[in-house]
Parts: structure tokens; sequence; C-alpha cells
């Protein structure tokens, strides 16, 4: 009774974490692609910055409650025939097979030649893209780059020549918005597309842990919802100052938006190169000042080094846990509180790939100078694959993606879904298992796991059962798949 | 004697002139008197049918029923039932009448009484089986001739059979009392008086069907219980009370010349024992020191269902049961209880008559019997004789019974006459009296003790205390009635009896436990087809795949590799060997996201997640520890399909993490550590000379709670200095001021601060001052395992 009650009490917890946690707000109808964000207590940063009020006098003041509602509607209008509403049909193998499904989301229009911003959540995988434009054309479209990262992804919509002129929107500034501006969140929620709604600025700079890698967020009341994804949050100047991304299932009135200054940054690239090729140095990090769990470090410049990724550059760098970057290339860094990370990890992430880099640093109060030569970032995420017959998909192992895997494993693939009823969920197989040989073969590779179960199809009648190997927990286990059942069979 | 009590079973034959007569022809070579009964079968071949027919009809008006109305005593207790004991000797199964499946119980809620046959042998005496249910059950008795019917009470108990006589309180109308002469001769015939299917009917068969020679020379003629015997021509000889008479003409008797035991003597003998009990059966309470948290749960299997709290589960913090006097200042406790329980006790104290505790020191557990041995610090009362005589000396002679239960402070005494019907032949050949409350002799919390007349023990109900328990715990048999030889010999020959491994241990030493060094996957059918080993494995239930070796374990010395199959153990002195079954984590797969989803856990569940690398704590382990350290062992293994035998003696495992040395800073700090043991730096890769502790327990809302530390994560340092045991921890806390604490989870790390107060770093221990019992101590685990008196 005692360890049932356990298992019960932290399911719970776990379901209504799950209710609470930040949901990504492409609409889809299978279950969000965003395995687990976290549900995360957002308590106040810890540097306030007031802006001056504008002052404005009794009669400016009046003008401008009196222009107000016409104010929107131009802003509505410079942005709204630019607004997207796109279907998507994606690759999904969560379910243990590979199947299809239909995505909804929005999107903007920032360029005349049709290139659109929307979400990477909207068109990851996708194998198709289908965008209608509210002026009732619709067309297809091409992935032209995506970033997980920041959740930004560049499309560009296939015209052709009788298409003529498309509308598009401009992108503002988003480092000139305060907490209290009005903005309007445009796009298609629940799939209702050619839909506004208004709110104002939350907030300016949300610190989102685990989601914050690179950007901060815009955090406003506008009503975003799911299908709203990708669609643009605007300004009352009639400019695109955010992406939409992110809702909070059980908080409506709690959103978030890609900030155009974070936006600004990353199309360029996905546009060049298709992606954002990070740097990666391996640097964990910690604000100077973190007051949610009261943890205070000596000065007011520089960064708290956490922990440095095994076998990364900062680990071959020597840099050691709490030593305190204060330059980098001679360009002073400065991680104050949790708010200030994503800069950091930014200006880190853009260092030259394979190049020395100079950090200065203090450690034990001494300062010194380190050499660290980032690699490039590579994935963040790994390729997946279905294998059919045993009723199962696979990922490979990827260290940003799935770290407690890597710690066990650095190359290798697990077990990303058993499909239900299925081969391998009934031998036992489970989600998170690392598969390291099949049927006395090791196996590191998704090309490994496809040989293999090629070969046990082509020798099925002679051998019908296969035995896995998997590491669970950093503990290896057999398990027997028999595959005679065909549960795709009708 | 197996033999003999086969054979005695009760005959009746209805009206069955010839196929039962005369003697079967191994017996009767053996008997003296064949000739002459040689001579009686072909005289009594002659009577016919209604001839016989005719000698029931001349007996019936000394043919009565007796109807006992059973009632629920004064508390509300129910009459023993045989819910509980699956033996032969059912409460009242020997009454003819009572139909072997009912029991007194049913009678009550059917509104019936239970009938037994019985003869008339005065105007206002009655001869009948005896039910030997308590008085206290009984409402009343009364005898009934047809519609006539008087109330009846006991006179007297017949010393050597089963049988009592009822004294009536008026003749009966038209009945006439039978007149017995025990100098006819025969040949005989018996009579019984039974119903069936609500039809009475006197049943007469020819005598001396089976007559039985035991290799002690005794001659016996088997015979129904209670059966009346009577000559060709309806004259009543004798009753025969028991399953047997002997060959010759001794029991010939007339019933009123049988020795008995007057109501008054018995009454006498009752309070007798009544009084002498008070002295030598007393309450005994047991104290056990708390179960850490956490640990109850060690056992895998066991305590999931609830049992933890219950005797002998994992978690008993206090038992109170009945404890018997065996010496002046020696008592034998019968409590069975596991070596897991036994190591936390802590008191013992043992009631005297009068109520005053005296305190007592653990002396021993008895190996094969669930009980204790104690010494009390003074004399407790006055030591119980044990019967010197043959258990089977008491074979249907009338004893005495007392049954008493403790429950809480509350001594229950009931006692009343007992027989022993039959034995049964159990652990090591030895023969265990099966008495009319059934063979286990107590269920409930009570225990029936049986005495002689005189007030002499003659046996004891016990568990018979198997050491080496596997899941199949069910499978156990209850209580025996142990025979007051066997219980003298293991009172005197300790050396042998005494099981040195179950006893009280410190609190360091509580959570020891055996180990091989393995880590092992269960096997399974699917598993042993695909390896091809489906024989050995007995298509999979045994067996357990290695899939992780200890270095320097056992295991890696002996050479076991990852991918053996340990399938089971020969250990010495234990009859069955112990089939490797592995515990599957219970969590599932709740562990597999274990770190993804920790920072998630709202604050009020951390304290329950479970360890994310299992238990050390299994069935295996847990039966190689109540071994005890240092016996031999030898492991069957496959490897590469191939058995192979490996030889070990069971080691005593290093420190694990429910037996780690600890550390608990104060409250406001809010931190509990423990030493990084070898199952934990398995699953952290950790490696032995890297330095850690592991975080047991944050307080909510204590310092270390706000600092964002989560349970099992590990301090690796504390202001550059490397932690390497909860020594360390502890001496840095003392050094107060802001920490700066390296922690570490898995691939990610980070500093955290913490500010202790002086004050603070001294350990959270009411009183003492001192780190928690069994911490700050940094136990030896890897010592040699301590010395057990070779038996």
């Amino acid at each position: 009774m005692k360890i049932a009650d356990r298992v019960l009490s932290v399911r719970h917890a776990l379901v209504v974490l799950a209710s609470t946690a930040l949901c990504a707000t492409a609409l889809a109808q299978q279950p969000q692609q965003q395995p687990q964000q976290p549900a995360q207590r957002i308590a106040p940063p810890s540097s306030v910055n007031i802006p001056p009020m504008p002052q404005l006098s009794a009669a400016e003041l009046a003008a401008d409650r009196l222009d107000f509602r016409q104010i929107v509607q131009q802003a509505k209008a410079k942005v709204f025939p630019a607004v997207i509403y796109i279907k998507c049909v994606r690759e999904d193998n969560q379910g243990g097979e590979r199947k299809s499904a239909e995505v909804t989301g929005s999107g903007v229009i920032v360029t005349p030649e049709g290139q659109a911003l929307t979400n990477w959540h909207v068109i990851d995988k996708a194998e198709s893209v289908r965008v209608l434009l509210s002026d009732g054309r619709g067309f297809k479209a091409k992935i032209l780059g995506s970033d997980k990262d920041t959740d930004l992804a560049l499309i560009q919509i296939e015209t052709t020549a009788d298409t003529g002129s498309l509308p598009y929107a401009s992108l503002g500034d988003s480092s000139k918005l305060t907490e209290g501006d009005f903005v309007m969140a445009m796009g298609a929620p629940f799939g209702l597309n050619r839909s506004v709604s208004i709110g104002i600025v939350s907030s300016i700079d949300r610190y989102l842990e685990e989601i914050s890698e690179y950007s901060l967020w815009i955090q406003t009341d506008a009503a975003i919802n799911p299908g709203n994804s990708g669609g643009p949050l605007v300004s009352t100047a009639g400019e695109v100052i955010g992406i939409n991304a992110r809702g909070m299932g059980a908080a409506p009135g709690m959103a978030f938006a890609i900030p155009s200054e974070t936006v600004k940054v990353i199309a360029g690239q996905l546009k060049e190169f298709g992606k954002v090729n990070w740097s990666w140095t391996g640097l964990q990090l910690q604000p100077l000042r973190d007051f949610n769990r009261d943890i205070y470090f000596e000065g007011t410049d520089g960064v708290i080094v956490a922990e440095t990724d095994p076998e990364s550059p900062a680990r071959q760098a020597g840099i050691q846990p709490r030593d305190r970057i204060l330059k980098v290339n001679g360009k002073p860094l400065t991680g104050l509180t949790t708010e200030s990370l994503p800069a950091v990890r930014r200006e880190l992430g853009l260092l030259a790939k394979r190049e020395p880099a100079t950090l200065d640093i203090v450690r034990d109060g001494k300062p010194m100078s380190v050499q660290i030569t980032p690699r490039e970032k590579g994935d963040v995420e790994g390729k997946e694959l279905a294998l059919k017959r045993w009723d199962l998909t696979v990922k490979v192992i990827n260290q940003f993606d799935n770290p407690d895997l890597y710690f066990h494993k650095q190359k290798g693939v697990f077990v990303f879904a058993t499909k239900y009823p299925g081969n391998a969920s009934t031998a036992g197989l489970r989600s998170l298992d690392i598969i390291t040989r099949i049927d006395g073969k090791d196996v590191e590779t998704l090309a490994d796991v496809e040989a293999a179960h090629k070969a046990a199809l082509a020798n099925l009648d002679s051998k019908p059962r296969i035995v896995f190997t998997v590491l669970r927990s950093g503990l290896s286990r057999q398990v027997v798949v028999d595959m005679q059942r065909d549960y795709s069979k009708e | 004697m197996n033999a003999f009590r086969s054979l005695a079973s009760p005959l009746v034959l209805v009206l069955a002139s010839t196929c039962a007569f005369g003697l079967q022809a191994g017996a009767t070579k053996a008997d003296p008197k064949a000739d002459a009964k040689a001579d009686s079968k072909s005289e009594a071949a002659k009577l016919t049918a209604p001839d016989i027919a005719a000698i029931a009809d001349k007996l019936a008006p000394g043919l009565v029923r007796v109807e006992y109305t059973p009632q629920f005593d004064s508390k509300g207790e129910a009459p023993p039932s045989d819910r509980y004991s699956f033996s032969r000797a059912r409460p009242g199964s020997d009454i003819p009448g009572l139909d072997a499946t009912e029991n007194w119980d049913g009678l009550i809620k059917e509104e019936r009484p239970g009938e037994s046959g019985g003869y008339l042998i005065s105007p206002t005496t009655v001869f009948t089986a005896d039910p030997r249910l308590h008085p206290r059950f009984i409402k009343s008795i009364v005898v009934r001739r047809g519609d006539a019917t008087a109330t009846a009470k006991p006179k007297a108990y017949l010393r050597d059979h089963s049988g009592w006589f009822l004294e009536l309180d008026k003749p009966l109308a038209g009945a006439t009392p039978l007149q017995f002469d025990p100098l006819k001769s025969g040949p005989f015939f018996s009579l019984v008086y039974t119903e069936s299917g609500g039809q009475w009917f006197a049943a007469i068969a020819g005598q001396e069907s089976t007559v039985v020679v035991t290799d002690d020379h005794r001659k016996l003629v088997q015979s129904t219980p209670g059966s009346l015997i009577v000559t060709r021509t309806g004259e009543p000889v004798t009753i025969t009370p028991g399953r047997s008479r002997t060959a010759d003409d001794a029991w010939k008797l007339a019933p009123d010349a049988m020795p008995a035991l007057s109501e008054a003597d018995m009454t006498k003998a009752l309070a007798a024992l009544e009084q002498s009990t008070k002295d030598s059966l007393l309450r005994v309470q047991l104290n056990f020191r708390s179960p850490r948290s956490g640990s109850e749960m060690g056992g895998g299997r066991r305590g999931r269902f609830g049992y933890d709290g219950g005797e002998d589960g994992p978690a008993l913090t206090e038992w109170n049961g009945l404890g018997v006097v065996t010496g002046d200042k020696t008592v034998l406790v019968l409590a069975d209880l596991k070596p897991k329980v036994t190591g936390r006790l802590e008191r013992v104290r043992v009631f005297k008559a009068d109520g005053t505790p005296v305190t007592a020191t653990f002396s021993g557990s008895l190996k094969d019997w669930g009980a204790m041995l104690v010494t009390a610090e003074s004399s407790v009362g006055t030591p119980v004789n044990l019967s010197t005589k043959s258990i089977t000396d008491h074979r249907d002679v009338l004893l005495l019974k007392a049954e008493l239960s403790i429950r809480g402070e509350t001594r229950t005494a009931y006692f009343s006459r007992e027989r022993i019907e039959a034995f049964s032949k159990r652990y090591r050949g030895d023969l265990y009296p099966i008495a009319s409350t059934g063979q286990t002799g107590g269920d409930e919390g009570g225990r029936s003790v049986i005495f002689d007349l005189d007030g002499t023990l003659v046996s004891l109900p016990m568990s018979r205390r198997e050491k080496v328990t596997t899941r199949e715990r069910w499978g156990e048999e209850g209580l025996l009635q142990v025979p007051a030889a066997i219980l003298q010999s293991a009172l005197t020959d300790r050396a042998k009896s005494i099981d040195t491994e179950n006893r009280p241990l410190t609190e360091a030493e509580e959570n020891r436990l055996a180990w091989l060094g393995v880590e092992m996957q269960a096997m399974d059918p699917e598993l042993a087809r695909a390896q091809n080993i489906v024989e050995p494995t007995r298509n999979g239930e045994v067996g357990g795949i290695v899939t992780f070796v200890y270095e320097s374990s056992p295991a890696s010395q002996a050479g076991i590799k990852v991918g053996d199959v340990l399938l089971r153990l020969h250990i010495e002195g234990q009859p069955k060997p112990l089939d490797v079954n592995v515990d599957e984590n219970p969590m599932g797969n709740m562990m597999d996201q274990f770190w993804a989803m920790i920072d998630r856990v709202p604050e009020e569940y951390l304290d329950r997640l479970p360890k994310p690398w299992g238990n050390v704590e299994n069935t295996l382990a847990r039966a190689l520890t109540d071994v005890g350290f240092g016996t031999p062992f030898t492991a069957d293994l496959l490897r590469d399909g191939k058995t192979m035998t490996v030889d070990f003696k069971v080691a005593q495992g290093p420190a694990h993490y429910d037996s780690a040395a600890r550390f608990k800073s104060a409250d406001a700090v809010g931190l509990s550590v423990r030493d990084l043991t070898y199952e934990v730096r398995r699953y952290f890769q950790v490696k032995p000379e890297e330095p850690g502790v592991i975080i047991a327990k944050v307080e909510r809302g204590s310092r270390a709670a706000v600092a964002g530390l989560k349970p099992y994560e590990i301090i690796r340092s504390i202001n550059d200095q490397p932690i390497k045991n909860v020594q360390d921890f502890e001496e840095a806390l003392k050094q107060g001021g802001e920490l700066r604490l390296a922690v570490k989870r898995m691939t990610q790390g980070r500093t955290v601060k913490l500010k202790v107060d002086a004050a603070d770093g001294k350990p959270a221990d009411k009183g003492s001052g001192k780190s928690e019992p069994g911490a700050g101590v940094l136990q030896d685990n890897n010592a040699p395992a301590p010395a057990t008196s070779a038996p």
C-alpha cells in the first residue's frame, strides 16, 4: 500500500505539473511535440528597470485616448494582411510508429518575396507546408531554416508567376517596449484563422528556466492559444515586435513571444545557413545573483561557471566550476541575474568556431586568462526512425536533448516510443531504454538498427525472436522481441 | 504408529451381518486367540440380518440423544470453529451426529443444537462422547428420548478415553437404562447410535474386525469410538469409548467402573492450573527501536501490502505476547521474529502475575521454533514442569488446556479439558500432537498450552521457523503443538538450538546485509527460450541474469561475469535450495525519467521520492543475511548454457544507502547527507577515490531547500575542500559562515551557497548534541563478519 501510495502521489504530482506546464501553442492533433517543459514558479526579476514616464500634457493625453481605437485599427491594418494560417503534415514517431499528423499554426510574412516567420515547433519534421493568406489565397511553402533553441523558423511561400504581390509586415524594435504597452496577437487560435486579440506587455524580459537558452521572452496577457504559434505580436505602431510561441495551459493571461530583436539575430542565419550554427563551449553558467535560491557571488561583473560539460572545449581548456568569466575576447560579459544569462550564452554562442577565444577569468580571487576553442554545437536533437515490425521508434542520443542518456552512453540509439499494443512493448522495452545490442550485434546508429530490423525481417520464418540488450538506468537488460505477430495487419 | 492410525479409522456398517466379520489374515496370526475367534466367526455368521436387527430393538429404550446448544460467550466470542485449521481433529467431529463439516458457530446461526448419540447407564446417567467445548460456550445440554427430555449437566470425565458422563435432572420417561455385564463372552457386536440425514438409527456391526499388533507389542482391536458392545442376544457388555481396545479382556469394564474424573475434581484441577499458570504463563512486552524511514520497504516484495506493522512485519515496534517461564529467571517468549526485526529489539519486559514488570535481557532465538529465550533481572514466577513422558503416552488421555491470548496489556486465559487424539509426523520425524483445538493450537493471537491433570506441561504451540524465507511465505506452516520433550532439548542444548544470527543489533548494524556483489535481471520464459536454458531455469521461473559485478565483491573474486545466470544457492544447513528470484524494481519506469522530473516535483513530494537506483535489500540479500555471515554455500549458475557451481561464504556487504553513515544538520540548514555507498557510486558513475556525500533529505523551507538542493544530489566539496564522507561534511558545517557547496547530479553541476551559523553546524539530534544514532561514528562495514559460534 505504501509504495502504491507513493507512485500515485508522484504521478498525481506529474499530472498536475503537466497541466500547468508551459505548452507550445502549435495546434496539433497529436500530443505536443515539446516533451518536457518545466513548470516554473516565476518570480520577479531581481533587477528592475523603471523607465521614465512619458511626460504628456493633459491635451496630449486626451488626444492619445481619443485616438486609441484608431491606433489599434491602423496597427492591425498594417500587419493583419501579412498574417498567414499554416497547415503542415508532419512526421510523428511518438506513438511508437511513424505516422503523419497534421499541425496548424500561424505565421507572418516579413518580406515582399514571401518569406514568413513562424515557430520551429509548427514546422518541425514537416513533410509538407501549406499557407493561407488572409485574402484567401493558398500556397505551398518550403522551410528555409529553423532553430529549436529559440523556437523560430523561416519559410518561403512558393509563389507562381501570376501570384501578384504579397502583403508583408515589418519587424519593429522589441527593445523599445515597456511593460504596459498595448500589443495585439494575431493568428489562428484553435484553427480559427484571422483572429486578433489585444493585451499589454506583462514583462519584457521573462526568463523561463530550460527554455531561455539564448533568448528571453516577452510576456503578454493578450490571448494566445494553441494555433496562435508563429503568429505576430504587434505593437500599436503596427510593427511585429514578437513571434507568439507559448501559452501557459492553466493560466490564461500569461503567454510568451520571441522578441523581434532575437528574431533579427536568428532570421538572417536561418536564411543563410538554414539553421543557427551556434558555437559550443560546454560552459554551464550561474548568475552572480540568484534571488530565488538566495545565492550571491562576490562581484558585480562577469558570470559564474557552474560546471563544464564532459569532453567539452571548456573542460579541455581547464575551466573550473566557480571560475568567474569577466570577458570574452576582451568584451565584457555580465551575468548578474538569470535574466542576463541568455545574452551571455548568445555571446558565447556566436564566437568563431575552431578559433581560440580568450576568456578573462577570476579564480580564487586571482585574475587569469584562458584560451578556449569553441566547436560547432551541431544538432540539438537526435534523428528518429520507426521500425515497423518491432512497433518501435528509436532516436539518436543527443547530449543537449537527452543529457541523462548521454551520461550513460555518448553515442547510441534509444527507444523513443513503443506502440501499444505492439511487439516491443509486449517484450518489455520502454521508452528511454538505450539499445546496445540487437541479435548479437552491437548497435550505435540508426543505420545499425535499421539493418538489424531488415535482417530480422528477412529471417522472420527461421528466427522470429530477437534478443535486444538495452541499458536502463545504467544497468544492462535483455529482452526478447517476438516478431511473429503483425500488429499492423488489418 | 502411522499405520495404526490409518487402520483405526471409524468403521460403521449398517446391519452388516457378514462382510466385516472375522480377522484379517496378516493380523490374526499374531493373535493367540485366533482359533477361538474363528469359532465365533462361524457362529456369528449364522445370524441373519433380522436377528441382528432384533438386538437393536432390545436395546432401543437405553439409547438417547444428547443435544448441545452452543452459544457465544459473554464477550461475544464465537465457539472455536475450524476456519483456520484443516486438520482432521475438528471440534466435535467425533460426536456422532455432528456433521464434520459443521462447526459450533454455524449451529448457533442455524438455531439448532449439535447432536450426539448417548447411552443411558442409570436412570439419571448418560454416557456420551465428550464434545470438549469450553463450558462458557454451552448454553444447555438436553437429553432426549422420543418426546421425553431432561436437562443434563457434566458428571464425570473418562480419564483414558474420550467420553463423559452426564447427570440428568430427572429420569427420562419410557427409558430403560442399559444393564452392563462385563463377564459375558463373545461373539460381540458393536452398536453405534447415530444420525445421518435426519434419520436416527442404531448401526450394528460385528466386532473384532481388525486386530493390530504394534511394534511395541501392544495388541489392539479396532473399534468404533463410543460404540456399545453387546452380545449376540443384545446384552450390553461395555462401551468402547476409544478407537481401539486391548485384545485381551481388560477392556471389559462396565462404564461406571471405568476410571473417570468427577466434575468436582475437574473443577479443582482447572482451578489449580489457573493458579499455577498465573506464575508460569506470563505476558511479555517487546519494544523495538523505530525502523528508519525508507528502510521498511527494503524487503522488496514483503511489506508492500501493508503487513509492515504486524507481528513479524518489518516495521514492528511493539509486541505483546506469551512468555513461558522455563527457569527461575528464564522465559521462553513465543515471538516468531525475523532477524531483521529482532535486530531492532531494544527492551524486554516480563510482567509478573501481579502486573509488575521485570526487565529481561535477550538470551537467544530458537533456530527451529518461533520463540526466543530471555533472562529476567530477577525471579518472575514459577517455572512450568515439563512432562518427561513420551508424547504418545498422552494419547486420548484426559488433559487440560490453557488458552491464552494477550492483546496489548490484557492477558486473557481460559481453562478447559483437552485430549490428544492423533499425531502427525513432522519436522525431523518427530510426532506432534493434534489436539481438539486443531494442530495449530491457536489462532488470532490465542495460544493453547496443553497440560496433564497434574499441571505438567505436555505441549506448547510454536511456529516452525524456516531460516531461509523467500517470497513464498504464504506457504509456511502455522503453529505446531510442540511436545515438552522437544522443548526440553531445545532449552538444554542451546549450542544447537540457538540461532546466533537472529539477535538484537546495534543501530549501526541494523541494516547490514550480505552481498554477492552483483546486480541482476529476472529470468523470464522468453529469455530462457532464447538462450536455450529452458530446463535449468524451469522455463524461466528461476534465475537472475548478472547485469553488473561490483569490484572486489565475492562475485568478482569468484569470477562471476556479466551474463552469467545464477540459478540457486545450496546453503549449508538448509534443506531447501534457495532459488534465485530477482525482485524487480516496483517503481518501474518512474525511475527512467527521475532526473528529468525531479525539478518539477512539488516540494511536498520530494521526501517520498524513491531511490532511483533501487533497493540493495532484496529477497536474496535478506535470505543470505538471515543465514548468517560465514556460512558456506554453493551457487549453481549457467555460463553460455553450461551449468557450473561456485563455492562462496556468506559475506557481509559494504555499507549500502540504507545502512550508510549519515549526518543530519540543524533544522534551519535542513540537510541530511549520507556517505556514497557502492551502489550509489555505480549509479552515478563515481569512482571509489572520488569524493562526495549524497543528499538524503532536504527539510522543507530550510535554507538548503531555498538554495534549490534536491534529494539524491551529490555534494562533492565545500569551500573547495573535498567532502569524502559525512564526517568531512560535519566538520565543514562546523566552520560556519557562508559555505560554497559544489553540487552535482549526473552531468550537471553548480555551486550552491549556504549560510551556516556556528550553532547550525551542530547536528540536529535532540538531547545528545551528537550525531544522530548511527551517524557521526563511521561504522566499518568492511570489517570481517563477526565470528559466529560454530554449530
